[in-house]
């Protein structure tokens, strides 16, 4: 692929500033297109770049967008092409690794699925790079029957990764089949001498009865910028649970927006996690899509961010069917300038009579300069349910503080630790202990508290 | 052991409390403190302990012969203070042996000793618990995270014993205990109690000084020591309540 080469010839290096990425979009595809192996996605690519270009990437001016400004993701140019050579050994993979030695795990570098430095050990499921099950004729229809179906017309990020993804995980768990062990799968970005665009996109197929774990994080190790434009489509069928947590804890050299959809048939589970502590800047778009009746549905949130920050969750439920359950829990510390954003939006159709849909958004501000909009909604059409939201921002308790230190803590361990016990909360719904250490680890250390698990 | 010379404490930008509190407790001794609602014993022991929303504006609070006035509550902590908690705080995702893991260390690391060994640790939670009657997955529970009032009031106790202070201040302990509870944290402090060590009691009823037997008791009302007694004082306020010292007074 040439495109290297064309942003210096066309002149968008002295053009940083005006939304470079925008004219690159534009003025790469064809060439994208040339270079895939595949060419049955095209017109639907082709389509969905129309859609992106006529809307274009959203401004301060949109209600969604309203505090998350996304002008510096934009106005840098990128390589679309990362090399894929990569220096990337197993010693720093098991780096990256915290008390999970005995986890599956799918590494990609630079947008390259690595079989030999990931391990599967379960047999009967079948797991690919998504680019790479789409050469294989056997997949490529059960990846089509599902591919594209849950995502929202409305996202114009969704609308950028359908023309540009060339890369991502796919997973399709067969009916009743329990999978013991949790997944983690890493995007590894290394050895890139530009800022690198990735559009990576996620399938995962969880049949009736079926059981599976995810755990997804992305990695950038060099100094220049990645900007991650995520899509993962998650289906949950009767009686299966996925669950899929995000770990996003990123170089300060990193952006980060993910799209999740979960669609979920009756007498479903499914959980998304979202754990943000590192990444410039991290935009969530997570949509839930209840499909039947006696749906459980579960969202936890726990943000620890400081410095200059950003990070946006918003979520979506649609509660179209009776006797469904969501819960949302997202719990925020903000430091340094940092700003959070949540914006939870539960709708409930007429029909979907009985829906209990619960959502929380607790927030603690540890310095002047750090700041949170949150924005709770409810848009309920039906009469019989149960619905609560609410929003809380505040300080750390001082009675609290004095008796930790009553009992001998110093102030700056017993502050971290009253923040582990706030952010703690959003756990709960982590049912894997080995997990439930690893991102109890992670939370004492970004809070810098010293913990035996 | 402890010396307290005429202290004056107000809340912080607000009333004065207390207003002249003269108070000496020896090792070995054990002291309550009575007194109606409002009286300032629970900013006594706040005081002593170093909360910062107090500011003492005159006396001395001198521990072991020295000034402790300036020093931070967990720097209280380590030199020997230990207060039990009226309204213990709710910590979820620490338990309670972690937490105690947690306060003994820093209090040793304070003091220049090594950490304690994990197998003493052990042998001294499962001794410790067995003499309140804990049960062993109590340990494992999240710090104060659901207790009953009663529960939480045997942590206390529990820590207390733990940690193994020089002074242990106890701040309405016995509020909220039923009488089976009671005897259990009243167990609990007369098996701590020796001669190098000293309690001080905040109470306002005299229930826990049948189970606990007192030195010396108090009177605290309107900021200053209105009556000292031995434990027959105690039982003369049961009877006659506060109201004939305070127009004495």
């Amino acid at each position: 692929m040439n495109i290297n080469t064309n942003i210096s010839t066309l002149g968008w290096e002295e053009k940083k500033d005006t939304m470079a990425l925008l004219e690159q979009i534009t003025n790469f595809h064809s060439d994208f297109l040339a270079n895939l192996e595949h060419d049955f996605l095209n017109d639907k690519r082709i389509s969905a770049l129309k859609k992106f270009e006529n809307i274009g990437f959203p401004t301060k001016k949109d209600e969604e967008y309203k505090y998350t400004n996304l002008r510096e993701i934009i106005k840098r140019a990128y390589n679309f092409a990362p090399t894929s050579e990569h220096t990337i050994s197993k010693e720093i993979i098991d780096n990256l690794h915290l008390g999970e030695e005995d986890f599956d795990y799918v590494v990609f570098v630079n947008g390259v699925l690595h079989k030999e430095l990931s391990k599967i050990s379960v047999g009967e499921v079948e797991y690919y790079s998504l680019n790479e099950a789409f050469y294989k004729e056997e997949y490529k229809d059960k990846i089509l029957q599902y591919f594209d179906t849950a995502t929202s017309e409305k996202n114009v990020f969704a609308d950028l990764n359908l023309a540009y993804f060339n890369t991502g995980f796919f997973m399709h768990v067969p009916k009743n089949t329990k999978i013991e062990k949790p997944i983690h799968v890493f995007y590894l970005s290394q050895n890139q001498s530009e800022d690198t665009f990735y559009n990576t996109r996620n399938l995962l197929v969880v049949e009736t009865g079926a059981e599976v774990e995810i755990i997804e994080s992305h990695h950038n190790f060099d100094s220049g910028f990645t900007f991650t434009n995520s899509v993962t489509e998650i289906f949950s069928f009767p009686n299966a649970k996925a669950d899929w947590h995000k770990l996003q804890n990123d170089s300060e050299n990193s952006y980060l927006v993910d799209n999740t959809y979960v669609k979920q048939e009756k007498d479903s589970l499914a959980t998304v996690n979202t754990f943000s502590f590192g990444g410039k800047l991290v935009r969530n778009n997570l949509v839930f899509l209840h499909n039947g009746e006696n749906i459980n549905s579960f969202m936890n949130g726990i943000t620890v961010i400081s410095d200059k920050q950003l990070v946006d969750h918003h979520t979506e439920v649609h509660h179209n069917f009776p006797h469904c359950n969501s819960y949302q829990n997202y719990k925020g510390i903000f430091g340094g300038k940092s700003h959070g954003v949540f914006n939870g939006n539960v709708l409930v159709d007429k029909i979907a009579q009985k829906t209990d849909a619960y959502q929380q958004n607790n927030n603690i501000l540890l310095s002047e300069g750090a700041k949170i909009d949150s924005k709770p909604q409810l848009l309920i059409f039906a009469d019989d349910v149960k619905c609560s939201h609410g929003c809380t921002v505040g300080q750390l308790d001082e009675e609290s503080l004095f008796y930790l230190r009553a009992r001998g803590i110093g102030e700056k361990d017993a502050r971290g630790l009253l923040l582990y016990a706030f952010a703690h909360d959003a756990m709960k719904n982590i049912d894997i202990p080995a997990l439930h250490t690893k991102v109890s680890k992670l939370l004492a250390e970004k809070l810098e508290v010293e913990m035996t698990f | 052991m402890l010396k307290i010379k005429n202290l004056h404490a107000k809340v912080v930008e607000g009333a004065e409390i207390l207003k002249g509190v003269n108070l000496e407790i020896n090792p070995g001794e054990v002291h309550a403190i009575m007194g109606p609602n409002g009286a300032g014993k629970s900013t006594l022991s706040s005081v002593i302990s170093g909360n910062e929303n107090f500011e003492v504006t005159d006396g001395e609070i001198l521990f072991e012969g020295e000034n402790i006035i300036e020093d931070a509550p967990e720097e209280r902590a380590h030199k020997g203070i230990f207060m039990s908690f009226q309204y213990p705080v709710e910590i979820p995702g620490v338990s309670v042996s972690n937490f105690i893991r947690a306060a003994i260390n820093e209090t040793r690391k304070a003091r220049g000793q090594e950490e304690m060994p994990a197998r003493e640790m052990m042998a001294l939670l499962k001794e410790k618990s067995q003499t309140l009657e804990i049960k062993k997955d109590f340990l494992n529970r999240s710090l104060n995270e659901g207790f009953s009032g009663g529960e939480k009031k045997r942590n206390e106790i529990f820590q207390m014993m733990m940690l193994d202070p020089k002074l242990a201040i106890l701040d309405e302990t016995d509020s909220g205990l039923d009488i089976d509870a009671l005897r259990i944290v009243a167990d609990g402090v007369n098996k701590f109690r020796n001669q190098n060590n000293s309690v001080l009691l905040i109470t306002h009823y005299q229930r826990l000084l049948n189970y606990i037997q007192p030195d010396y008791v108090h009177v605290l009302a309107d900021g200053k020591i209105i009556k000292t007694g031995d434990k027959s004082l105690a039982l003369e306020l049961e009877e006659k309540g506060y109201d004939w010292l305070l127009e004495k007074a």
